[in-house]
């Protein structure tokens, strides 16, 4: 029902015009009082009432009674319009749709005014539900990597404002896309709807494609720029060139928005002890970067720590898992043992060499497990077979040397006297290096075999090794094709299985005819296929993000996380929280071949940066448009107001 | 969000409550005088109802809500309408959706919306069969679709947005559900994102897609690296599940390499291994392409997929000559030096980015602007700038500004500047442009004769002059014959040219003749340029007396409509030229082309001996003492910035190189042929100067080496890199760059992040619908560059591809939002899982006492109570 009353109003509870009915049983009693009845009265009123005399006026008793009636029938009026709930019909008029957004994200948690920017940011918002008025509605989001809807759309201001006293903040990077997002999936009116985005500025701008783009976005800038000192990259890994070699980085960024530099001292642990310390010493904008170079087999936890009181202390520490090296497990299987190739062998860091003869007829060999390309796992990381053509191929890479017939998957080619030989020029190439890793820096120059076997290649199979007229002698067999084309590229997924299947590298060259140069080089060829089978093994377990998604776990905490189970990962190092450590805190899993522990850290320059607040322009409609009292509630405080004075009236018989 | 506080109160405002005890104490005081004379009962009850009354009405304006448990429930049924959900799929929606509908109408409290989605939400819908209407859409026209859906995407699953969609229709007073019916293959959005901002539960219904028959190419794998001229394999993925037949194609550079034989397709997946070579070329297309499949493949948009293959090798070159036979020398010349050459004409010039990048550097050899299009001009400037190429200009009496190069991008790569000679002899040229202004003419063709005439006039020196005719029917001067010192006047009444009417070349013609006639000029030049074909007249007389009166006439036809023969029997009798100009945005070339060649002296044909003007260690081992003369060359001037090597013994500049962007140009403005360059044709030192030219302008070979981990989803790439130096360790202290350029030459840069030792990383959006080329340079402190480059074909959407539901994502949905997996129909409406408040306001009901309290007040005071009451 609309009330035309042409100041734009509606009735939102036109249902309720039935306790105007109320004003019936006002009129009655005032008629009944008023009405002209007989009543006994002593001689004295009676002859003040016929003597003439000062007689008090009908019409000076009349208009009290009106009044009266009148002021009876306003109230109940102003009541019964309360109850009807008008409303404006006018755009300015309409109830608001407020969605307030507060940072929650880990720059937040940096000290000011006595507390934290989140602090703040709360007080802030509470400002803006302090605006709300009747009949509007507000939402409540808390935003960081991921954005939270912590109270939907509710008119009542008592459970927003418990909502929103209840975030908590995170170690997280702000997505400022996600959190438009997420509001913008609750705004039903885009057009009218206001989004209030609480925040200290602290985050990526650069990729946040939404920033400043999003123009019904009010954005409320908290927290004065500080200086802070931050931990902005903390990786290790294992070194390309040496087995047992690691290289960490470290990086630490100092921003303010005075000139003053900042000072820190920066420590590096690993497995609680002291590698170094770094007195640091920045200037405002200044980066400080570290490469760390060592070798140790030994993996573990590193920790990285800056020795500092500044405003936010979660960038001050940060952690990276080395995973350790283990010893590469080489099974020599030969008729005749060869001590010049068990030395090789022996003579590499972390190998390991066991050695075998063949089987007798009848037993089965320890190797023959058939040649399961696809993943099944291996007892020894390399198998040697000198001399020996095994009529099954085991898991895990395998390296025939001078095999006397064909084997499996290869076949021998023609003899050739007096070979000089040549790295084979490949048809594939890695990365920008055109030669193979087995055969770097193999020298063949003054290499001469009397009698040279060769191979014949399959179309699948690569030379490594040839004669100068193009016959191969050394053979990189691949089980799969895609093992062949994985040096240095990332495979997708089906093919990512298939690193698993280890490739065959068949070799003609005798190791026993004491071709002196020949010696030079082969210790460097079993030392180059030795690091060639493991490079991609445990090189790297990259220290990841707050925030990042990770076997479908938002990562949120800092700290290094040890998976117990499939599904459960647990915090190893709890970050002073008040949690007690967990009573294992050996890394990894009881199965060693599970995944490793995963490093967690801030490390986000964009963060750290709480001077950033002191350039970011705020928004012209950061402040709350002021919200309309509905009339109903003007119409009660109009009825309060009258009924004091309908009483005060009556009882000064202004009113009768 | 907190889990509701059953019968709890609420109070929005309480502060107002602050005001009732002032209140009350009024009523206290005003009661005390009491003048109406009520019995103290009657003033008591009276008392108390006036202050209940006011207690009320302050209570209510406090806002006061009781929260209640919420008996009404909203079901959203999110339903997947993407692509992949095939026919046999859509009808298990369709019968599910009819059961759950039926159900839901039986539950009144229960209130169900159908939301469709797919790569974006659609619009909510109250019937089922509203939502049943979406399925299959993808496959319908875009235009119907508009009307329906909105223009719903259908080439993508993003359950993360229609998940975040579901949630907002819920309003907080009812009790939430989900049902998500989908297969679960996201290919968009972040899903846990969206879980981990989920309290809703969310019951999963699995579609079980991917029965339809189907066969896709789903792979093509091939080393992306090879060596030039080696054979290297390459093996394509046939997915399916079905059996089947058909004919997979294998093409190397649209040139099929398979043979069309039938194999046979089983289910799961095939792989099938051809054998390809690299010959001379640098970057290699391989498409597979399956085909002849019948009714055993559903979708025939995945049948096809590309990839790339960059051959390593000798140095690629392409020379571009007109008169390319005249190049054989130098082609030799460089092949002597293990350098690979093609020679084409301009016209066979690529215009294709990647047919561009297979060369390692380009030589335009005396080409003229005009004979490359507009398209083919950029594509240099791009390959050299945005993609390191090297580009070599040899000079001709169609090179540098005598080719047209000004105002155009060879002019800005070109390291030197065409000039006049005219300053040697002080000779002027007068010059008329004829325009045709009909109404044919309007749009670019307009804007573009404006931009020729424009840059005719900056291009003439002050001693020269020029008018500007404009003729449709009829004619006037738009800028009458006069000194160019009038430039800018000039400039300005030419830009107020229009177009409209017919097209009357003759009487403008003559009195351009009329007016050169009377110039005193020595040179004297027409340049007419029409779109139509004029009414007639004696032009080829006409032509005939200005050629008898010194007076050339050069004729440019616009667009494919002119009387393209008189026009060039014009120019023929005209002793001018003739251009065809299809695309009007080559005018502007011609006719600065046509400036410059009308002032006819930037060429110096005169023997000189080139010297040393800057030595470069580029031209090392060269003993330029021996070389022997060269013939001619352009005049040219140095721009400031470039390196000038080597001048003519009278000053000019002969050899000039600079850095361009990523690459380098440089200009050598002599020839490398027989008409200025013949006795060098025989010069010992020709091919080694030539190669080292080409070697040093040449896209640089990397140090180092890159290996690249990239992943690509949702239109979103990540690229990781690790970058190592030539001892094969990490490059120390690097910094890197990638520059994704697109088929159209659009260009975008961004920069990697360092990530760990070696390791950097960035992520990028990738250009839909179009191939693009990615270009990684890393630079270390040291001056170590490592570099690498690599094409990303365009791909079918990840959509389109043979997968079985994934059950796996689904089960976790509903696991991780406490719903349900697979549940029945019937389970869905049940009450299960967290309930919702529903918060009651209470001052409608205050008011209503207050009323009631009201008219009994009224009536005690008016009635009284009779009871206590004496006589009234």
């Amino acid at each position: 029902m609309v009330f035309d009353s042409g100041i734009d109003l509606f009735l939102a509870s036109p249902e309720r015009w039935l306790w105007s009915l109320a004003v019936l049983p006002i009129i009655g009693f005032y008629l009944i009082r008023t009405r002209t009845r007989r009543v006994r009265v002593s001689q004295l009123s009676f002859w003040s009432e016929i003597l003439p005399g000062p007689r008090k006026g009908v019409w000076g008793r009349l208009p009290k009674r009106w009044l009266s009636l009148f002021a009876q029938l306003l109230i109940l009026g102003l009541i019964i319009g309360a109850l009807l709930e008008p409303r404006s019909q006018s755009a300015g008029r309409q109830p608001r749709q407020v969605i307030v957004v507060v940072d929650n994200s880990a720059s937040m948690q940096s000290r000011a005014g006595g507390g934290n920017r989140l602090r703040l940011a709360v007080q802030r918002a509470e400002e803006i539900l302090n605006s709300l008025k009747e009949e509007d509605r507000v939402a409540i989001i808390a935003a960081a990597q991921t954005a939270e809807i912590v109270c939907g759309f509710t008119e009542f201001v008592t459970i927003a404002r418990d909502s929103l006293r209840a975030i908590q903040p995170t170690a997280m990077p702000l997505d400022y896309d996600q959190a438009l997002k997420v509001a913008g999936s609750l705004s039903r009116e885009p057009q009218s709807d206001e989004i209030f985005f609480i925040t200290d500025g602290c985050f990526d701008r650069e990729h946040a494609t939404q920033w400043q783009a999003s123009k019904s976005v009010s954005v409320s800038i908290v927290g004065t720029p500080q200086p802070n000192l931050a931990i902005t990259r903390f990786q290790t890994r294992r070194d390309p060139l040496e087995p047992a070699g690691y290289q960490t980085s470290v990086e630490v960024a100092a921003f303010s928005s005075e000139s003053f530099p900042l000072s820190a001292r920066l420590r590096i642990e690993r497995e609680g002890s002291l590698v170094d310390v770094f007195p640091l010493r920045l200037s405002p904008g200044e980066t400080w970067r570290k490469e760390l170079a060592g070798i140790s087999a030994a993996g573990g936890v590193w920790r990285a720590a800056l020795e500092i009181e500044d405003a936010l202390s979660l960038d001050n520490h940060a952690f990276a898992v080395l995973p350790p090296r283990s010893t590469r497990r080489v099974l020599l299987v030969s008729d005749q043992p060869s001590s010049y190739l068990l030395q090789a062998f022996e003579a590499l860091p972390l190998v390991e060499v066991t050695t075998t003869t063949i089987p007798q007829a009848g037993t089965e060999a320890a190797w023959e497990v058939g040649d399961a390309g696809d993943g099944q796992e291996s007892t020894f990381d390399l198998t040697v077979f000198h001399r020996v053509v095994p009529a099954i191929l085991p898991p895990g890479s395998v390296l025939v040397i001078d095999p006397a017939e064909d084997g499996c998957c290869w076949r021998l080619g023609r003899s050739v006297a007096d070979a000089r030989l040549q790295t084979a020029r490949s048809r594939v190439t890695w990365s920008g290096d055109e030669t193979h890793p087995v055969v770097r820096n193999v020298n063949f120059g003054d290499l001469v075999f009397p009698v040279l076997s060769t191979l014949q290649a399959d179309w699948r199979a690569t030379p490594l090794i040839e004669t100068l007229d193009g016959q191969p002698t050394v053979l990189l067999v691949p089980r799969n094709l895609d093992v062949l084309q994985a040096g240095g590229e990332r495979v997708r997924g089906r093919q990512a299985e298939r690193l698993t299947a280890r490739p065959v590298i068949v070799w003609t060259m005798p190791i026993g005819q004491g071709v002196l140069p020949f010696r030079t080089a082969f210790p460097l060829l079993i030392a180059n296929i030795v690091d060639w089978i493991s490079r991609d093994d445990q090189a790297w377990q990259p220290a990841i993000a707050t925030g990042t998604v990770f076997s479908g776990k938002v990562w949120s905490e800092i700290g290094v996380f040890a998976q117990r189970s499939e599904s459960e990962m647990q915090n190893a190092f709890p970050l002073g929280s008040a949690r007690q450590p967990v009573a294992d805190r050996r890394l990894g899993s009881a199965n060693p071949a599970a995944s490793p522990s995963v490093a967690v850290n801030l490390t986000n320059a964009s963060e750290s940066n709480l001077a950033a607040a002191k350039s970011i322009p705020t928004n012209a409609r950061s402040e709350p448009r002021p919200g309309f009292r509905p009339l109903w509630w003007i119409l009660i405080w109009c009825g309060v107001g009258l009924l004091l004075l309908e009483w005060y009236c009556f009882q000064r018989r202004i009113v009768s | 969000m907190p889990q509701p506080i059953f019968s709890a109160w609420l109070w929005n405002e309480p502060r107002w409550l602050w005001l009732l005890p002032p209140a009350l104490l009024v009523i206290l005081w005003i009661q005390k005088t009491n003048l109406p004379g009520f019995s103290s009962p009657r003033r008591l009850v009276s008392l108390v109802l006036r202050c209940g009354i006011i207690a009320l009405l302050i209570l209510a304006a406090t806002r006061p809500a009781r929260v209640l448990p919420s008996t009404h429930r909203m079901t959203v049924f999110a339903v997947d309408v993407s692509d992949s959900i095939d026919a046999p799929a859509q009808s298990f929606v369709r019968d599910f959706l009819r059961q759950a509908s039926s159900t839901a109408a039986r539950e009144l409290a229960n209130q169900a919306v159908y939301l469709p989605f797919a790569a974006t939400a659609g619009r909510p819908q109250q019937e089922w069969t509203d939502v049943v209407s979406f399925l299959g859409g993808g496959a319908a026209a875009a235009a119907d679709r508009e009307a329906i859906d909105g223009g719903l995407d259908y080439q993508a699953t993003n359950l993360e947005t229609a998940l975040l969609a579901a949630r907002a229709l819920i309003p907080t007073s009812h009790v939430p559900r989900i049902v998500l019916v989908s297969d679960g293959n996201a290919t968009q959005g972040n899903l846990e994102a969206a879980l981990q901002s989920n309290h809703i539960p969310i019951d999963v219904v699995p579609v079980p897609s991917g029965q339809s028959p189907e066969v896709m190419v789903s792979a093509i794998d091939a080393p992306p690296k090879v060596r030039a001229g080696e054979s290297f394999e390459v093996e394509v993925v046939v997915d399916a599940n079905t059996d089947a037949e058909g004919v997979l194609d294998l093409y190397q550079d649209d040139v099929l390499v398979s043979d069309p034989v039938l194999r046979q397709i089983q289910t799961g997946e095939n792989r099938f291994v051809f054998t390809c070579s690299a010959d001379d070329q640098k970057h290699i297309t391989l498409s597979a392409r399956m085909r002849g499949l019948g009714t055993r493949d559903t979708r025939l948009d995945n049948n096809q997929i590309s990839t790339s293959v960059r051959a390593t090798g000798k140095l690629q070159t392409l020379l571009i000559d007109p008169d390319f036979e005249s190049l054989n020398p130098l082609r030799w010349a460089l092949e002597s030096q293990e350098i690979s050459v093609q020679i084409r004409p301009p016209q066979a010039a690529p215009d294709q980015l990647t047919d561009l990048q297979a060369f390692d550097c380009v030589v335009l050899s005396n080409v003229s602007a005009t004979e490359l299009t507009v398209r083919q001009i950029a594509l240099l400037a791009s390959y050299v700038e945005d993609l390191g190429g090297g580009l070599v200009m040899l000079g001709g009496d169609q090179a540098f500004g005598l080719g047209g190069y000004s105002n155009t991008p060879l002019e800005e790569l070109s390291p030197v500047r065409s000039k006049f000679e005219k300053d040697r002899d002080d000779s002027g040229l007068a010059m008329v442009l004829v325009l045709d202004r009909s109404g044919s003419m309007g749009g670019q063709r307009m804007a573009m004769a404006k931009e020729a005439a424009i840059a005719a006039t900056e291009l003439l020196e002050s001693r020269d002059m020029l008018g500007v005719l404009a003729f449709d029917t009829e004619f006037y001067w738009v800028s009458p014959l006069q000194s160019v010192q009038q430039r800018s006047d000039m400039i300005r009444r030419i830009s107020t040219l229009t177009a409209g009417g017919g097209t009357n070349m003759y009487p403008a013609m003559r009195a351009a003749f009329v007016a050169l006639q009377r110039a005193d000029s020595p040179r004297k030049h027409c340049i007419l340029l029409t779109d139509g074909i004029s009414e007639a007249g004696d032009f080829l007389g006409l032509a005939a007396e200005m050629a008898q009166r010194q007076i050339t006439v050069t004729a440019v036809a616009m667009g494919n409509e002119p009387d393209q023969g008189l026009l060039e029997d014009i120019a023929r009798v005209g002793q001018g030229r003739f251009y065809a100009c299809p695309d009007p945005q080559s005018v502007p070339q011609v006719f600065a082309k046509e400036t410059m060649e009308a002032g006819q002296s930037s060429l110096l044909e005169e023997p000189f001996l080139p010297e040393w003007k800057q030595r470069s260690d580029v031209l090392s081992g060269i003993d330029l003492e021996l070389a022997p003369f060269l013939l001619g060359q352009v005049a040219t001037t140095a721009k400031p910035t470039s390196d000038w090597i080597l001048s003519s013994d009278t000053g000019e500049p002969l050899l000039v190189w600079w850095r361009y962007g990523l690459g380098k140009t440089v200009a050598f403005t002599s020839d490398a042929k027989a008409r200025w360059g013949v006795e060098w044709l025989d010069w010992s030192d020709f091919p080694t100067f030539w190669a080292q030219i080409i070697r040093h302008a040449a896209r640089r070979q990397t140090a180092g080496g890159l290996d690249w981990f990239f992943e690509q989803s949702a239109g979103s790439g990540h690229l990781q890199v690790d970058v190592y130096d030539d001892s094969g360790g990490f490059m120390p202290d690097s910094q890197g760059a990638l520059r994704v350029v697109d088929a159209d030459l659009n260009t975008a840069n961004y920069l990697f992040q360092p990530l760990g030792p070696g390791r950097h990383q960035t992520r990028f959006p990738i250009p839909q619908d179009t191939d693009c080329l990615l270009e990684v340079e890393f630079r270390s402190a040291g001056g170590a560059i490592a570099s690498d480059s690599r094409r990303l074909m365009r791909r079918y959407p990840e959509e389109w591809k043979i997968r079985p539901p994934d059950y796996q994502t689904l089960r976790r949905i509903a696991d991780q939002s406490g719903g349900r997996y697979a549940p029945s129909v019937a389970e869905i409406f049940t009450i299960a899982g967290p309930s919702a408040a529903q918060p009651f306001s209470l001052w409608p009901a205050l008011l209503m006492i207050a009323i009631c309290c009201f008219v009994v007040d009224v009536g005690v005071r008016r009635m009284g109570l009779a009871k206590f009451d004496g006589i009234s």
